[in-house]
C-alpha cells in the first residue's frame, strides 16, 4: 500500500465503519457518532469547575471497553470517544473562567485574568467568541503539527534506537515527567518508582512469584485501569470531599453575571487576534511535545508571551481580547501535541493521553509507539490504519469544534452552577460502577479503594500522580527493553553505556533532575492533575 | 502556599522519609531471601543473577531507600525538623483528622459492607446523601451524623450477613439500609437549608437508579448485587412486563 492508500483506508475506518443510525439516507458511523458525544460532553464537563476531561475519560473507559467489547473493532469508537472529550473539555473550560471568574480546569486560570473583566464589561459574548476562535484555530494547529511529525520521529526512532537505547529513552521520559511535575523532583521520582513497584507485582519472566508476598489475592498483580482509576479519580474524589469544607466557590458563583452587550467578534477583530493565536500555538505545540510539563505552563507562557507583544489600548488584566486569545491558543495547542510523544514513541506525557493508552493496551491490537508507522507495502499494517483513522477523528473533531463547538459552549454556563457537593460522590458512584462492570469482582473495588487511599496520601504530602501513572505503565515495556537488551549484549552488565545515545539520554536524565531540583518551581505546577 | 503550609509540608516530608526508608530497608531484608547468585534456596534455583527474580526488587526497593534519604535531607535543610515534633508536623491536626475519619468510615463500610450485599440503589442512595449532607458546608456534626449512618448499615450487613452465601439473599439489610437511608434524608431536610441539601432526595434516588438499570439494560453489562430488594424487581418487570411491549 502506498502512503495516500493507508491515509485514505484511515479516513474510509472512520466514516465507513460499522453503521449507528442513518440520516437522510446518509449512513452515520459509530465512530463518528462516538467522536460527537465525546466532544459535547467534552465541553459540558469542561463548564463545570471541579471536573475535567480525565474524569468523564477514567470514567466512561471501562464501560466503553465492556460495551465495545476487546475486539480491534472497538479501538476507533472508543479512542475517538476520549479525543472527542479531550478536545471538549479543553474549549468547555474557558466557560466558567471567563463568566465567573472560576477556571473550568486548571489550564484555564489565566483565561479569568482577561475573560472574567471583558464579562464585566459587559463583553461575555466576545470573550466567548474569542476563546473558542483561539481554542479551535490553537488545536487545529496543533493537530497538523501532529499529523506531520509523530510519523517521521517514530521512523526515526524505529530505525536509529536499539533496545538499550529505547530503554534509555524510557528512562528519560519518567525522569522528565518526574522532575518537572509537581513541586519536588524528589517526590516525583520517588512517584515514579512507586509505580515501577506496582506495576512490577506479580508480573516479569521470572519462575519465582516476584513481590506478591505470598499472599493469592496479589498472585495475578494489580489490574492496570483499577490502578489509574483509584489514584487519579478515587484519590481526587477523597481529597476534594476532605477539603469541600472550604470550598467557597458556590458562593462566588450566584453572583450575578452582567448582561452581555457585545457579543460579536468581526473579521478584523479575529485578524488582528492573529498573531497573538500564531504564537501561543506555537509555545503550546512545543510544550504539549514535551511529556508532563501540560497545559497549565502553555497558558501562562502564551498570556506572558502575548503581554511582551501587546500594544493595544487596553493592557492585559483589564479585559483585551488579545489576553484571552494568548491563553486559549496555548493552552488548546497543548492536547494535540501532546499525543506526538504517545504515537511516535509510547510514551504517555498527560493524563489524557494516558486513557488513549490504557485504550489502547486494553483492547488490543494497536501499540501506540514506532513500529506503528511502518509502511508496510506488501501487506497491510492494520496499526498503522488505525493511526490515520485517529488523525481523522482528531480532524473530525476540528470541524465539529468550528461548526458547533462556539455556539454549544455558550450554551454550557449553566454547568458552572452544580456545586462540587453534588458532583463528587456521583463521580464516586461512577468510577465504582465502572471499575466493577469491567472487571466483575469485588476484588477489583476492594483495589480501587485501596489504589485510592494511596492517591489521597500521595495528595496529601504534595506527592505528583502522574509520574506514578505513567511508571506504571511504563514500567513493562522498560523491563522488557532492558532484558532484551541485555540479551542482546551477551549479558554485559554495562550494556546501557555502550552507544553514544543511550549514554546521553541517561546523562539527561541525571541533568533534568539536577536542574529541576536546584530550580525554584511556580505555584502553577501544583495542581491538580485531573480537575 | 502560604510559609505556615510549606512547614508543615516539610515537617510531613521527615516522617514520609523516615517511612519510606524503614519500609524500603524492610523489603530489602525481605527480597534477601530470593535467591540471587545462583544459589538454591527452599527448592528454588536462581541460574544466573540477572534471571533472579530479586533482582527488580532490589533495584526499585534500593532506589527508594536512597531518595528517601535524599528527601530526608531536603527537608532538614529547609527546617522541617523544627516543626516534626508539633502537633500538625506529626500529622494531628484535630479537625482534618476528623474529616479523614468520617470519610474513611463512609468509604469502608459502604464498599466492604453495602457494595457486595444490599440492593446497589438502596446502597449508593444512602452514600450520596451521607456525602452531601455531611461534607456541603463543612459542618462536624452533620459529618458525625452521615458517618454514624453509613456506620450502622454497614456494620448491619456485614455482621449478619457476612459469609459470601447470605450476600444476595435475604433481605432484611436492604430494608434496614433502606430505612437508615430514609430516616438521613429526613433529617437534612430538617437540619439542612438551601437548594443543594433540597436536592438531596432526588439526586441520591434518580443518580443510581439510572446508573445501574443504563448498565443492566442498555449496556448489558453486569451490576452489583442483581439479587437486590429493588434491582430484583427492576429486573423482572423489565424482562416480564415492559420487554414483551416492544418485543410483541
Amino acid at each position: 500500500m502506498t502512503v495516500m492508500e493507508y491515509v485514505w483506508a484511515g479516513v474510509m475506518a472512520v466514516f465507513a465503519g460499522p453503521e449507528a443510525f442513518s440520516l437522510f439516507g446518509i449512513g452515520i458511523s459509530i465512530t463518528i457518532l462516538m467522536v460527537a458525544t465525546g466532544f459535547l460532553l467534552g465541553i459540558v464537563i469542561g463548564a463545570t469547575p471541579g471536573l475535567g476531561g480525565p474524569f468523564v475519560m477514567a470514567v466512561s473507559l471501562p464501560i466503553l471497553i465492556s460495551f465495545f467489547g476487546f475486539t480491534p473493532d472497538a479501538l476507533l469508537p472508543v479512542m475517538g470517544f476520549l479525543i472527542g472529550v479531550m478536545k471538549g473539555a479543553t474549549v468547555g473550560g474557558a466557560v466558567p473562567a471567563i463568566l465567573f471568574n472560576t477556571p473550568g480546569t486548571p489550564d484555564a486560570l489565566m483565561t479569568t485574568l482577561d475573560g472574567y473583566p471583558m464579562t464585566k464589561k459587559g463583553q461575555a459574548g466576545k470573550a466567548l467568541r474569542t476563546a473558542h476562535f483561539a481554542s479551535a484555530s490553537g488545536d487545529t494547529f496543533s493537530d497538523l503539527v501532529l499529523f506531520t511529525t509523530a510519523p517521521f520521529l517514530a521512523i526515526v526512532v524505529e530505525g536509529y534506537l536499539g533496545f538499550a537505547e529505547k530503554a534509555a529513552l524510557i528512562i528519560l521520559s519518567l525522569s522528565f515527567v518526574a522532575a518537572v511535575v509537581g513541586a519536588s523532583p524528589m517526590k516525583g521520582l520517588i512517584a515514579a518508582f512507586f509505580g515501577i513497584l506496582m506495576a512490577s507485582v506479580a508480573t516479569g519472566e521470572d519462575f519465582y512469584p516476584r513481590m506478591s508476598l505470598g499472599t493469592d489475592f496479589m498472585a495475578n498483580g494489580f489490574p492496570l485501569i483499577t490502578a489509574v482509576l483509584g489514584v487519579l479519580i478515587m484519590g481526587e474524589v477523597m481529597h476534594s470531599i476532605e477539603e469541600m469544607w472550604r470550598d467557597r466557590r458556590t458562593e462566588r458563583i450566584n453572583t450575578q453575571t452582567p448582561a452581555s452587550s457585545d457579543n460579536s467578534l468581526t473579521m478584523k477583530e479575529r485578524r488582528r487576534l492573529m498573531p497573538y493565536i500564531g504564537i501561543s500555538a506555537l509555545v503550546g505545540t512545543v510544550i504539549g511535545a514535551l511529556p508532563g510539563i501540560g497545559s497549565t505552563l502553555a497558558a501562562t507562557l502564551g498570556y506572558a508571551t502575548g503581554q511582551k507583544i501587546h500594544k493595544g489600548p487596553v493592557p492585559f488584566g483589564e479585559g483585551t481580547p488579545e489576553g484571552v486569545a494568548a491563553t486559549e491558543a496555548a493552552n488548546s495547542s497543548v492536547s494535540g501535541a501532546n499525543l506526538i510523544p504517545v504515537l511516535s514513541l509510547g510514551i504517555p506525557g498527560n493524563v489524557g493521553a494516558v486513557f488513549l493508552i490504557l485504550a489502547a493496551e486494553s483492547i488490543g491490537g494497536f501499540n501506540p509507539g514506532p513500529s506503528v508507522f511502518r509502511f508496510t507495502v506488501d501487506e497491510v499494517n492494520p496499526e498503522l490504519v488505525i493511526a490515520f483513522g485517529l488523525f481523522t477523528t482528531m480532524m473530525f473533531a476540528n470541524i465539529l469544534n468550528w461548526t458547533i463547538g462556539g455556539q454549544f459552549m455558550r450554551w454550557v454556563g449553566v454547568m458552572s452552577n452544580v456545586p462540587k457537593a453534588v458532583l463528587m460522590p456521583m463521580v464516586l458512584l461512577l468510577t465504582i460502577t465502572a471499575v466493577y462492570v469491567q472487571e466483575t469482582s469485588m476484588l477489583s473495588v476492594y483495589y480501587l479503594l485501596a489504589f485510592g487511599v494511596l492517591g489521597y496520601l500521595m495528595r496529601k504530602i504534595k506527592m505528583p500522580i502522574l509520574p506514578f501513572v505513567i511508571a506504571f505503565i511504563l514500567a513493562g515495556n522498560l523491563e522488557t527493553a532492558m532484558r532484551q537488551a541485555f540479551a542482546v549484549s551477551g549479558a554485559d552488565p554495562f550494556f546501557l553505556f555502550r552507544s553514544g545515545m543511550s549514554v546521553t539520554f541517561l546523562v539527561l536524565s541525571v541533568v533534568v533532575v539536577v536542574f529541576f531540583t536546584r530550580k525554584q518551581k511556580p505555584q502553577t505546577a501544583i495542581s491538580s492533575e485531573v480537575s | 502556599m502560604t510559609p505556615e503550609d510549606k512547614a508543615i509540608l516539610r515537617a510531613r516530608d521527615v516522617w514520609g522519609a523516615l517511612g519510606l526508608m524503614v519500609i524500603s530497608a524492610f523489603f530489602l531484608w525481605r527480597t534477601s531471601f530470593i535467591p540471587l547468585f545462583g544459589e538454591n534456596r527452599a527448592g528454588v534455583s536462581g541460574a544466573d543473577w540477572y534471571n533472579s527474580a530479586a533482582i527488580v526488587p532490589l533495584g526499585i526497593w534500593a532506589a527508594l531507600f536512597v531518595l528517601s534519604c535524599v528527601l530526608l535531607i531536603i527537608a532538614l535543610r529547609d527546617g522541617g525538623g523544627k516543626g516534626a515534633f508539633t502537633a500538625v508536623g506529626v500529622g494531628w491536626n484535630r479537625a482534618e483528622a476528623f474529616r479523614i475519619a468520617t470519610i474513611a468510615v463512609i468509604l469502608s463500610f459502604y464498599i466492604f459492607g453495602l457494595v457486595p450485599r444490599v440492593d446497589f440503589i438502596i446502597g449508593s442512595g444512602l452514600l450520596i446523601t451521607c456525602l452531601i449532607f455531611g461534607y456541603h458546608g463543612g459542618h462536624p456534626y452533620r459529618m458525625l451524623t452521615a458517618a454514624a449512618a453509613m456506620l450502622l448499615a454497614g456494620s448491619y450487613a456485614l455482621i449478619v450477613h457476612f459469609p459470601q452465601a447470605e450476600w444476595n439473599t435475604p433481605h432484611d439489610d436492604d430494608v434496614v439500609t433502606l430505612l437508615i437511608w430514609l430516616g438521613l434524608t429526613v433529617w437534612a431536610l430538617i437540619r439542612g437549608r438551601g437548594p443543594v441539601i433540597r436536592a438531596i432526595p432526588f439526586i441520591a434516588a434518580l443518580v443510581p437508579l439510572i446508573l445501574v438499570t443504563a448498565m443492566a439494560f442498555g449496556f448489558r453489562q453486569n451490576v452489583p448485587n442483581r439479587g437486590g430488594l429493588f434491582f430484583a424487581q427492576i429486573e423482572y418487570h423489565y424482562y416480564v412486563t415492559l420487554r414483551p411491549l416492544w418485543q410483541n
